[in-house]
């Protein structure tokens, strides 16, 4: 697959032959960058010359996007920095820039604009596209020759000397300059089809023209496309906010989401989505309210993999669970039946160990009973330690055992029902028992005949 | 019958996918498929070894993308997925599988009876009709607020430009007990799956009901648009068919067991999910779902975060409300129970690159119909004046000739609702670097307050690792646990638990995976306890 770059790449203004070309060792002898870039362009500045003899090297302009190294203000920053302070490093890999470059001072001073420096971004329709201006549109202003990249002649004047912009270790060694390591964004963009619907450069790329050189910190952040693509605003045209619209897919339509810098993870502020440590306890409040957007990377296999498993994830269902297992569902029932039938996963295990009170006889633990005794459990009067209280609380942890044979003994009515008559209604159901028997008549039946008066009183 | 199914619709699939594809070069193909087997020994809280697992689980994902050709993206893309799962299990005797006179002393009814089931198989159409239209036919999955769900059917989903999505489906809700289907995804509080060889005997497994199709229907309206809200509506109706026993014991007359057979609801729910951020501020999630079967809100949750500090800090609020429902067969929908109400605070932090934590800390109160504390004597005094026959019925029980407990019982001003809180902590953090990681977790959940000595308590940790070795091909694994439980209620089977697992993986190829455990446990009730299990995955992309 081929990686999609782009909007990585407006703030480097020259150069990206640096990567290939080599230049003459004659051209080295005289790259001596001004501190001041500035003054260097408009002169050498002789005060740059000897300060560097005498006192600590001033700040060089063009290495940092502020002289100085100062902090880039929020409000220069791109769409999105507040919640996401630093681009990603999946979306876009870390880049070694070599270049110095002043931006306020071509655009500003020089009223240059985006697009006189990066013409691609007007025709660019893919995010791989690389749109930093060929190092021959440099040589105008600079005086320097670019056109054979592997003899380039430096211009006369210092503006013109290699090391002017072409900064790093290598630089004079050799003959080369230090490699501009600028990987392809792993993202899906038009520049094209932002241009042609007039949006400027910084509305993704912050205020480019206050900074010197603009640097990774000027990607755009997912949190400030949402500011187009998340809302029915006209801006977005046809684009809407779904992942696939910018983020890579896999054949199968899925995400793309492992890459060499790392796994691409949902942000803090996505729909609470953030793979925090306790997200495996809480995403069903996500996949409820928004499966499809789980979907946009997990295939339904690994769902599957813990939902419908029969193999024990073990972060789910750590250390010696199948020991401590019964204390789990006695605290946490509610989660159980995410993953298990009660009356056939709990249950057929429980029949199998002889657990279930209907385990086939050979199963039967003779002598042990799983629960308190009867005179604490079962006969009245109900102490704490009654079953009553367990299953008004906890009915699922009777029903992972207990089959309706076992309740109707003692909960169906006296006479052809064969139970004892323990009324286990809730208080006030005789007001909606018509409606529960309206809907489906069968449990009704189970305990009650069908000439039950009771039963007629319902109906 | 399972079996024969299976071919049948493996045949189908194959038939299908290959048909469609044919003509199509640029479709795209994955194979997947993975191998566990695994032998372990279930030991009693008594120390008895009482059951041997030896299982063997596969599963074969088979993938078909843009059986159309190219792929245009917003243009009309069709696909084909299926997942067969093989579930064996060798520690499984005849007797315990099949039924006869002489097997009956061990023989437990729909025990196994799909080994081989299809998980999900399906042919889905996107972005047909100049993009209004998505279809999706075969056994396929739902997730919304009313849980996850699977169903043999069709699904019809029609985008509209009013930020709405509308979607209708309908079909017959997977149900263990017919061909490759499993009871997972049936409504919970029915035993039911297939009777095979002993249907004119089925009246001595009266609880174990016949399994059925389920019709099934459903729609929802969901949010398509705005990013940074989404809602979706969802209502859904299935239906029991088939008989179904109703008395659990024989008729004191002819000794018959009496059966009910006609069309009735099985579940019908109506919920609501949403969702909205602010990317600088927080965000909102909440669902309700109505049972409309039991006239009562089955669950609700809701959660709030606020981002503090933008990337490294969530702070939040959950609640979790949730009421046990049945299926409309069960007699348990009737029985009086309660809410159990879930509330924490949370905290989700990210100090630094590759470092992240969490922390949650809150409640669970759990309902009952009167204070258990004071029940007792209260009943025994409604059953009679005298102090002796209170006293006798404190320790004996109610005597029935005495009377007096039911209408106690029964007295809606003795039935106020008392709440036993469970104090819940769940910690965790995790370091992940380029070729491993490292994470640590616990666990404390008891209850406290005056129905502490009621409730269990249950409190431990995990402390894992795993890390790369020779550019990702061997990993290691291992991880160890230490837990400690306590259930009042069995005073007899408190115990702390140790154990261990060492992982080594290999993956000589991209996408092949093979795996190795070694568990080991031991607590004070069973023993040693041990696990072996062997893991092969395996993926083709041609």
């Amino acid at each position: 697959m081929k990686h999609i770059s782009s909007a990585v790449v407006l703030w480097l203004a020259c150069g990206l032959s640096a990567l290939v070309a080599g230049i003459g060792p004659s051209a080295l002898a005289q790259t001596t960058p001004s501190p001041d870039g500035s003054a260097a362009l408009s002169g050498p500045s002789p005060a740059a010359s000897t300060s560097a003899r005498t006192s600590p090297p001033l700040p060089v302009h063009g290495v940092a996007p502020l002289y100085g190294d100062v902090e880039v203000p929020l409000g220069w920053m791109p769409p999105g920095t507040q919640a996401s302070p630093v681009p990603s490093d999946e979306i876009f890999p870390p880049q070694t820039i070599s270049i110095r470059f002043n931006h306020q001072l071509h655009m500003v001073r020089m009223k240059m604009s985006c697009t006189s420096c990066h013409p691609g971004a007007k025709t660019s329709e893919r995010g791989s596209d690389r749109i930093l201006p060929r190092p021959s549109e440099c040589d105008n202003c600079h005086g320097t020759d670019h056109s054979d990249l592997l003899a380039v002649k430096p211009g006369e004047d210092e503006t013109g000397a290699c090391g002017f912009c072409h900064l790093g270790q290598d630089a004079g060694q050799g003959g080369r300059v230090a490699k501009l390591i600028l990987p392809s964004p792993n993202l899906r963009f038009s520049h094209r089809a932002h241009y042609r619907r007039n949006i400027s450069c910084g509305h993704c790329h912050g205020n480019v023209e206050k900074l010197e050189l603009a640097t990774r910190q000027q990607l755009p952040r997912m949190a400030g496309c949402f500011t187009c693509h998340a809302s029915p605003k006209s801006s977005r045209g046809k684009a809407k906010g779904a992942c696939i619209t910018c983020h890579l897919t896999q054949p199968g339509g899925k995400m793309k989401v492992s890459f060499s810098t790392g796994k691409l993870l949902p942000p803090m502020w996505l729909h609470g989505a953030a793979h925090t440590p306790d997200f495996l306890a809480r995403h069903k409040i996500v996949a409820g309210a928004n499966s499809a957007m789980c979907g946009s990377c997990h295939q339904d296999r690994f769902c599957t993999d813990c939902h419908d498993g029969r193999v024990r994830p073990r972060d789910v269902h750590p250390g010696d669970y199948i020991s401590m297992h019964a204390i789990e569902a006695q605290q946490a029932s509610s989660s159980c039946t995410s993953c298990h039938q009660l009356q056939s996963f709990c249950a057929d295990c429980h029949r199998r160990v002889g657990v279930a009170r209907d385990a086939p006889s050979a199963r039967r633990l003779a002598g042990r009973r799983f629960h308190p005794p009867p005179s604490v459990f079962t006969t009245a009067p109900r102490g704490p330690r009654h079953h009553a209280w367990e299953a008004q609380r906890n009915l699922n942890a009777c029903v992972s055992c207990h089959v309706e044979r076992d309740c109707v003994t003692c909960h169906a009515t006296k006479g052809v029902r064969g139970g004892a008559g323990v009324n286990p209604h809730p208080i006030g159901f005789s007001s909606r028992c018509g409606a529960a028997y309206g809907r489906n008549p069968r449990p009704c039946l189970v305990c009650h005949a069908p000439t039950d008066p009771v039963l007629t009183s319902c109906r | 019958m399972a079996r024969g199914g299976l071919r049948a619709i493996g045949g189908a699939a194959a038939l299908a996918v290959t048909s469609v594809c044919a003509p199509s070069a640029a479709a795209d193909f994955e194979v997947a498929g993975d191998v566990t087997a695994q032998g372990y020994d279930i030991v009693s809280p008594w120390g008895d070894v009482i059951l041997g697992r030896r299982r063997i689980l596969s599963t074969l994902a088979l993938s078909a993308y843009h059986l159309q050709g190219d792929y245009v993206p917003g243009e009309a893309d069709y696909s084909a997925q299926l997942r067969l799962r093989l579930d064996l299990d060798f520690g499984l005797t005849n007797a315990e599988e099949n039924f006869s006179d002489d097997n009956l002393p061990f023989f437990i009814p729909g025990l196994n009876q799909t080994p081989v089931d299809l998980m999900y198989g399906y042919v889905e159409g996107r972005n047909l009709a100049g993009g209004w239209v998505d279809v999706r036919a075969g056994r396929q999955y739902i997730t919304d607020v009313l849980g996850w769900w699977s169903f043999d059917g069709a699904r019809v989903g029609v985008t509209t430009p009013f930020y709405v999505k509308a979607e209708v489906y309908g079909g017959l809700e997977q149900r263990g007990g017919l061909p490759v289907s499993t009871s997972r995804f049936a409504s919970q509080g029915v035993w039911r799956g297939g009777h095979g060889d002993f249907e004119e005997r089925a009246a001595l497994f009266p609880s174990y009901q016949f399994a059925s199709p389920a019709p099934a229907v459903g729609v929802a309206l969901e949010s398509d648009g705005p990013n940074w809200i989404h809602g979706r509506f969802t209502y859904r109706r299935v239906w029991n068919t088939g008989r179904a026993f109703l008395g659990q014991f024989p008729s004191p007359i002819d000794g018959s067991y009496e059966t009910f057979d006609e069309l009735r609801v099985s579940s019908e729910r109506i919920g609501y999910a949403g969702s909205a951020f602010l990317t600088e501020l927080g965000s909102i999630k909440g669902g309700v779902s109505y049972d409309l079967v039991n006239d009562i809100i089955n669950r609700a949750y809701g959660t709030m975060e606020f981002f503090p500090i933008a990337d490294k800090l969530t702070t939040g609020l959950d609640v979790d409300f949730y009421v046990p429902t049945f299926d409309g067969d069960s007699i348990w929908n009737w029985f009086t129970r309660n809410p159990v109400l879930t509330a924490t605070a949370r905290l989700a932090a990210l100090p630094y690159e590759g470092l992240e934590t969490s922390l949650q800390a809150g409640t669970r109160l759990w309902m009952a119909d009167g204070d258990p504390a004071d029940w007792a004597r209260a009943q025994c005094a409604a059953a009679s004046v005298d102090p002796a026959v209170v006293e006798r019925c404190l320790r004996n029980g109610v005597d029935p000739s005495v009377g007096g407990e039911r209408n106690f019982s029964r007295d809606e001003d003795n039935r106020g609702t008392h709440a036993a809180p469970d104090l819940l902590i769940d910690a965790a953090t995790r370091y992940r670097w380029g070729t491993g990681r490292v994470s640590l977790s616990g666990h404390l959940q008891s209850g406290f307050g005056s129905d502490a000595s009621n409730r269990g308590r249950r409190v431990g940790g995990v402390l894992s690792a795993r890390q790369s070795l020779a550019g990702e091909v061997i990993w290691l694994g291992g991880r160890v646990s230490v837990y400690d439980w306590n259930d009042p209620l069995r005073p007899d089977r408190h115990a702390t638990s140790f154990g261990y697992v060492l992982a080594p993986e290999w993956r000589p190829w991209r996408y092949t995976t093979l795996r190795m455990e070694w568990e080991h446990n031991t607590n004070r009730l069973v023993g040693q306890r041990y696990r072996a299990l062997g893991y092969v995955a395996f993926e083709v992309i041609p």
